[in-house]
């Protein structure tokens, strides 16, 4: 084990790894495991006694899978030696399996006689090997002998592989293999055939265009697959694109759909007439080719049809997000600006474009008199604005009525977080939030704690000297919020201090959910010292909590940090307090 | 390859062990097709994640039904059996199997959605190809050599295939790939992917032989793996910290962030050109790589360095950073301009579904068209994390070539590329 252990990790040593694996006292998977090392370094010396372990049934597939990697026609020769003395069908069939896998020319002859064989599992392995070896002699042995029916599809994949592998002089010997699976093979071996003799043919195109009129299913199979691979390119497609209107509509889908993957330019002529067809998945699988290969001149058939929440308008949005061009743009501006059942889905578009320049139309009020058109107006600022436009939209904000400035929110938020300096970005929501009554100015307030910095914290703690008690109490919901500890000593002494009881227990509140949230973090384990801060902070709060529900929720705090330091500290606190 | 017949649901049902309330008519029901316009799914694997995922969302999409069950174990079938019953959607043509060539023999199956120990996903997907399934497959394949077979036979047979992670669906992931490929970073030089230690508990479990449990095939559960003697700690859920199975955590977990590095960094037709590295592999049962550092160095001269410290993913250019601190954690970056940047019409957008895998690939196996994680760029992920895990093995710095797809000089390296399968399981 140990000597087995050391050779993995660095390159392995032929004899270290062959001891062993010869060693009859190792354990088994250390035996395994020194046969597996053997299979990068192995030489051509240790054939010899590999090959008599090949008729161990228990050391056979060890021994066959170092042989398998070790070059040269002295080692085909010893596992065609151990194929005419092994008894065993397995492992025949296993030794069979190398010499397909190593591509064994001088093995073709002994795989030629198996393919009569009335053992099915040497058959098949002798059918798999030869289609690997994939010579002339091998085609030939797999051409005179059918095997029995249970493994034509074995034999079918064989004759597919072996007319991919011969060399391009005998490209009418592939063609002969080929025509002869897509006439007797099975359906998958028939499309398989199909398709690669459309790929070995002059004209791909007629036999794509035969295939898909023939509305069989497995011919239609392999010509999609063709189309698909773009192996052909545009010449391809303007053949398919003569016999398009004629398909079905599930054809002409499929069509539209495998074209869409190659991006061929040459599709658009194509994809232009199906975006009129009757049937909605033709339009929309054409509308979304359009978004890879469409251009500035589709855009006046592609706008009908954006509006809406059906397949095609969804397609349609699609194309004319990615269709490059001014004009593009402009066509939907015009559209955006109309008004009418076009402005959502043109505003949707050219949100998904990045058309940052309309950031300025939606900061007019009237965008938001519509509560449903204001929430993605509010939502296109937020994607497309940048820190620059915090100061508009702070403005926006104070123009429009309370009920219609939710919307915003989320906006003035990213927009913040977006602004080069959180200082400057503080001090705009502040000013904004100051020229507000109290209530309304609250999002805004709380807004800051997100975005954090002197600049946020100490216009807040500044609040909290204020003589009005709902100012106060706006300042503590806020720092209740900030990111770390920072406001903790000041909301304890607003705790202790202020004087009125309900901003007291506010500040208990605030402060007690600051501690418990700093040791819970991003990570399901807290670090020891964020723990043992909380728990000397809510040591803290528990001294200053006036009545049994706050107490109650500085030991719900402190058992919710789940380390058994705070279990004990809430548990000795419940104590005391009865 | 004799297959093995479904007496194993009369197994289920002589020995009680499930409460399985389906009528005994629909049992061996095969060779019909849908009578509605519904895609029929075939499940194989119903351990946790086949279920809990796989099975659970499948299972939400009206334009589904799942018409088959497999497992090698009877428990995960007999539990996958009462959620499908549960769902109300019930299928006249549903049967449980232990043998997956039974699923992917019915032909009135459309696809099959693989979530089984890494070692079965690439045998079970390329029969399911070569039988004209598509394919919803759980992440990664096993090897190099095994994600080209598979592109090769996707190709091949004109089939959809679709890896099955929530990555390129997740905003977070989708929206940093965006942002780096349109510059909003400036010019990307290092990107610094964190994954969890491999093996998360960290256990030295020592081998030992226990009794194979009545419910388990264990055979099966080997399958193409090495003989080994069972013990649970070998199989379900623990596959992933065996070499045998598995390419440990920087697979499994690789195939989430590293995924997103690829993307972001526009080579997932492609790969690195060198990686070098340090680990320490664990001892007992669990031998895959635990603690892991590379270094990846890509053409274009990005880095991209992997440790298993976290779950963040970072990507760091010229002008600033975009990333996240853990697994499916907001996007943050070094400044609210590069957070907020827009894409614009003629910029990079990459293909995403924000309804995730599942809705993806019903509605490419209808379409036809790929899915947003196909088998060619999982094939390239799988190349660059396998080719990790070699560099970790030999314990040198490997140069490889993403063209060739091969090692630079390296003649270990390159026979790593690919390991056989215990006989008679082949590609």
């Amino acid at each position: 084990m140990v000597l087995a252990a050391s050779l993995r990790g660095a390159a392995p040593s032929e004899d270290a790894a062959l001891k062993v694996a010869l060693d009859g006292n190792a354990g088994t998977v250390e035996r395994t495991r020194a046969f597996a090392d053997l299979r990068a370094v192995a030489t051509e010396r240790l054939i010899p006694v590999l090959a008599t372990l090949l008729k161990d049934p228990a050391w056979s597939f060890s021994a066959r899978s170092v042989l398998e990697n070790i070059p040269g026609a002295a080692c085909d020769r010893a596992l065609l030696d151990a194929l005419d003395s092994i008894g065993d069908s397995r492992l025949r069939a296993g030794v069979i399996n190398s010499l397909g896998n190593r591509r064994s020319a001088a093995a073709v002859p002994a795989l030629a006689k198996l393919m009569t064989s009335p053992d099915s599992m040497l058959v098949d392995a002798a059918v798999n090997a030869l289609g690997n070896i994939g010579s002339v002699a091998a085609a030939s042995a797999l051409a005179r002998d059918e095997p029995p029916p249970a493994l034509r599809t074995a034999w079918g994949d064989a004759l597919l592989r072996v007319a991919e592998l011969l060399p391009p002089s005998e490209h009418a010997r592939s063609l002969e293999l080929l025509r002869r699976v897509a006439t007797n093979g099975s359906p998958a071996q028939v499309t398989a055939a199909t398709l690669s003799l459309a790929r070995r043919s002059g004209d791909p195109g007629a036999a794509v265009v035969a295939a898909l009129t023939s509305n069989e299913p497995v011919s239609r199979m392999a010509a999609l697959a063709l189309i698909r691979s773009g192996e052909f390119g545009s010449k391809l497609t303007g053949a398919v694109g003569r016999v398009f209107p004629s398909l079905s509509a599930e054809a002409q889908v499929q069509v539209l759909s495998v074209l869409f993957d190659r991006g061929d330019r040459a599709a658009a002529p194509l994809a232009r007439g199906a975006l009129k067809s009757k049937d909605t998945a033709v339009r929309a699988a054409a509308a979304r080719l359009l978004s890879v290969i469409g251009d500035p001149s589709d855009v006046a058939a592609l706008l009908p049809l954006m509006i809406g929440t059906d397949e095609p308008a969804v397609s349609a949005r699609l194309a004319l997000s990615r269709i490059a061009g001014d004009e593009v743009t402009a066509r939907l501006l015009e559209s955006f600006r109309s008004g009418g059942d076009a402005r959502e889905a043109a505003l949707d578009v050219l949100v998904s474009r990045g058309h940052r320049a309309l950031v300025p139309e939606l900061l007019q009020p009237e965008v938001y008199a519509d509560a449903d058109f204001g929430r993605l107006a509010a939502n296109a600022v937020m994607t497309l604005g940048t820190g620059r436009n915090l100061g508009a939209v702070l403005e926006l904000h104070h123009r429009l009525p309370a009920s219609q400035r939710g919307n915003l929110e989320n906006a003035l938020r990213r927009l913040a977080v977006k602004h080069p300096s959180p200082d400057e970005a503080a001090k705009l929501i502040f000013d904004a939030a100051e020229k507000l009554p109290v209530a309304e100015g609250t999002p805004l307030f709380v807004m800051l704690a997100g975005i954090g910095g002197d600049a946020a914290f100490n216009s807040l703690a500044g609040l909290l000297k204020s003589d009005v008690i709902e100012t106060r109490r706006v300042a503590l919901r806020a720092l209740g919020s900030w990111r770390d500890l920072r406001p903790a000593a000041k909301l304890l002494a607003v705790a202790r201090e202020d004087s009125d009881a309900g901003v007291r227990a506010l500040a208990v509140r605030s402060v007690t959910t600051l501690y418990a949230k700093s040791a819970a973090g991003a990570r399901s384990t807290p670090a020891p010292e964020a723990v043992s801060a909380a728990i000397t902070g809510l040591r803290q709060v528990w001294s200053v909590a006036e009545n049994p529900a706050e107490k109650n929720a500085v030991l719900t705090a402190l058992r919710g940090l789940k380390n058994p330091k705070a279990v004990a500290t809430a548990e000795e606190l419940e104590k005391q307090s009865r | 390859m004799n297959p093995t017949r479904r007496d194993f649901l009369r197994g289920i049902l002589a020995a009680g062990s499930a409460p399985l309330f389906l009528p005994a008519h629909i049992f061996g029901a095969n060779g019909t097709v849908s009578p509605s316009n519904k895609i029929t799914v075939g499940f194989v694997g119903t351990g946790d994640h086949g279920r809990a995922v796989n099975l659970a969302s499948i299972l939400t999409l009206a334009d589904v039904e799942v018409v088959a069950l497999c497992d090698v174990d009877r428990k995960h079938l007999g539990l996958a059996a009462e959620m499908v019953t549960r769902s109300g959607a019930a299928p006249p043509e549903r049967a449980l199997y232990r043998d997956w060539r039974d699923v992917i023999a019915r032909p009135d199956i459309d696809a099959v959605c693989i979530s089984t120990p890494d070692h079965w996903h690439t045998p079970i997907a390329m029969a399911a190809l070569r039988a004209g399934k598509d394919v919803l497959c759980e992440k990664p394949t096993v090897t190099i050599r095994e994600g080209q077979l598979l592109a090769a036979a996707v190709r091949r047979y004109g089939r959809v295939y679709q890896a099955s992670t929530e990555d390129r669906a997740l905003p977070m992931y989708h929206r940093m790939a965006e942002l780096v490929r349109n510059g909003a970073i400036g010019r990307l030089h290092t990107i610094r992917v964190q994954l969890p230690s491999g093996n998360l508990a960290r256990r030295v479990v020592p081998i030992r032989e226990d009794p194979v449990p009545p419910e388990l095939d264990y055979d099966m559960w080997l399958g193409p793996a090495p003989l080994a003697p069972y013990q649970p700690e070998r199989v379900h859920f623990n596959f992933r910290w065996i070499q045998a199975y598995s390419g440990g955590m920087l697979t499994d977990w690789g195939c989430h962030q590293v995924d997103t590095a690829q993307w972001a960094n526009n080579t997932e037709h492609t790969g690195p050109v060198s990686v070098e590295g340090t680990c320490v592999f664990g001892e007992g049962l669990y031998d895959t790589a635990w603690d892991f550092e590379l270094k990846y160095v890509y053409r274009n001269g990005v880095q991209l360095r992997i440790e298993n410290t976290g779950t963040g993913l970072r990507f760091e250019g010229d002008k600033g950073w975009v990333g996240n601190t853990a697994w499916r954690r907001p996007v943050e970056a070094s400044s609210p301009e590069i957070l907020d940047a827009i894409v614009p019409p003629d910029g990079v957008h990459l293909y995403t579904e924000p309804a995730r895998e599942h809705r993806n690939f019903i509605d490419c196996v209808r379409s036809r068209r790929d899915p947003y994680f196909p088998v060619e760029k999982l094939h390239r992920l799988g190349s660059l994390l396998h080719c990790g895990n070699i560099c970790l093995k030999l314990g040198r710095k490997l140069n490889w070539n993403p063209d060739q797809e091969e090692f630079v000089g390296d003649e270990a390296a390159n026979r790593l590329r690919a390991r056989a399968m215990r006989e008679p399981w082949h590609l």
